[in-house]
């Protein structure tokens, strides 16, 4: 225990040193770097597709052969409706984490600015339970977190939109998760970091080829009311 | 409980260690000299992407009032060509629009279109969106 107490400073002053080393600071500003010029080419490719979409709307068909395909809020929860619902390994949410955490339901989603959705979706657990061990004092706290998980939880999510070739690349996140039963603010802290870092680590990718066809996705456009995919030969 | 002297040595030399890597021993090194730059040019590009998102965050509720005055409303699965193209370039019906994976499985979603109604300058047809799972 002393040696904790002493040891804990020292790791700490030390991570100080590191931190304020020219290599390691490079390291994450490079990191940054790329991270600003994907953002950039994204944004500057959606303000482009927004010119386009404007100008269309103002003169159609001067765009030459294209189509557009309209999707709204709600026939977009009508398909996620055809997929879901879906069972997946609770271990894919917490590595300590055994059973099934099934995704019942897509829903509320509303189209907002910066190409950006927002949506609901209702997880349910089932006969998940954790697999590591839990001092006894926090044990009556594991089991109500278990049977909370088992009567369903909202998570909300926002999903960045982006066309990339001709893929429309979907990035969630979890920005609350709310358990329907033995509601904690510490275990749903962290339930939704674990669906952040891990279910919703990688990106969804739709590849919008249309089998046979000659046109390919040319532009994303998400308004109030529509996701815009615009098809050009 | 008092703490033995010994303790701080290995701190403050720790600590000496830190900011000699980090600022004073090689001020001015090559590395130091890329990370300034580095550092201002992410933080002109960090300037200009929030510029960017706020145009493109404006942009959101002028484009909705524009698909309105072209009487663009409310289409959930729909198919818009120009009525004055000369083809009408819709995919075939039944064709996958788009394909995913999902836990592994390769889904596709295809539309089937209706025959196209004159909707003002444009050519509509309604489509009746599916899944197919595997």
């Amino acid at each position: 225990m002393r040696a904790l107490r002493l040891g804990l400073p020292l790791v700490a002053l030390a991570g100080v040193g590191c931190a304020t080393n020219p290599a390691s600071r490079l390291r994450s500003a490079e990191k940054e770097n790329q991270r600003l010029t994907q953002q950039l080419q994204d944004t500057d490719r959606a303000l482009q597709s927004v010119s386009a979409y404007t100008e269309e709307l103002r003169s159609p068909g001067k765009s030459g052969r294209s189509f557009n395909l309209y999707f709204t809020p709600a026939s977009l929860e009508q398909q996620a409706s055809r997929v879901l619902p879906m069972r997946m390994p609770a271990r894919g949410f917490h590595e300590k984490l055994q059973g099934d955490v099934i995704v019942e339901r897509l829903y509320d989603i509303r189209f907002g600015p910066g190409n950006t959705l927002t949506c609901r979706a209702l997880l349910r657990g089932d006969n998940v339970r954790y697999t590591g061990s839990v001092p006894k004092a926090y044990q009556a706290e594991v089991r109500r977190f278990q049977s909370g998980v088992a009567a369903g939880v909202v998570a909300d999510l926002v999903v960045d939109l982006s066309l990339s070739d001709t893929s429309l690349v979907a990035r969630a996140s979890a920005t609350r998760t709310k358990l329907q039963a033995n509601s904690s603010a510490n275990a749903e802290g962290m339930l939704r970091q674990q669906v952040n870092e891990r279910a919703l680590r990688l990106p969804f990718t739709f590849d919008l080829t249309i089998q046979g066809a000659g046109a390919v996705p040319r532009r994303m456009v998400l308004t109030a009311n529509h996701l815009v995919v615009t098809y050009a030969p | 409980m008092r703490m033995s002297r010994w303790y701080w040595w290995p701190v403050l030399a720790l600590c000496a260690a830190g900011c000699a890597s980090g600022r004073g021993g090689r001020s001015g090194s090559a590395t130091e000299r890329r990370l300034e730059e580095l550092e201002a040019r992410n933080a002109a590009m960090q300037e200009e992407l929030n510029r960017k998102q706020a145009e493109l965050r404006q942009s959101f509720q002028a484009l909705a009032q524009a698909e309105a005055a072209a009487g663009l409303n409310n289409l959930g699965c729909v198919g818009v060509a120009p009525a004055n193209a000369q083809v009408q370039g819709l995919p075939r019906s039944g064709a996958a629009h788009a394909q995913f994976v999902l836990r592994s499985q390769p889904h596709r979603m295809t539309i089937s279109f209706a025959p196209p109604r004159p909707s003002g300058p444009w050519r509509l047809s309604q489509g009746t969106c599916t899944v197919v799972k595997p």
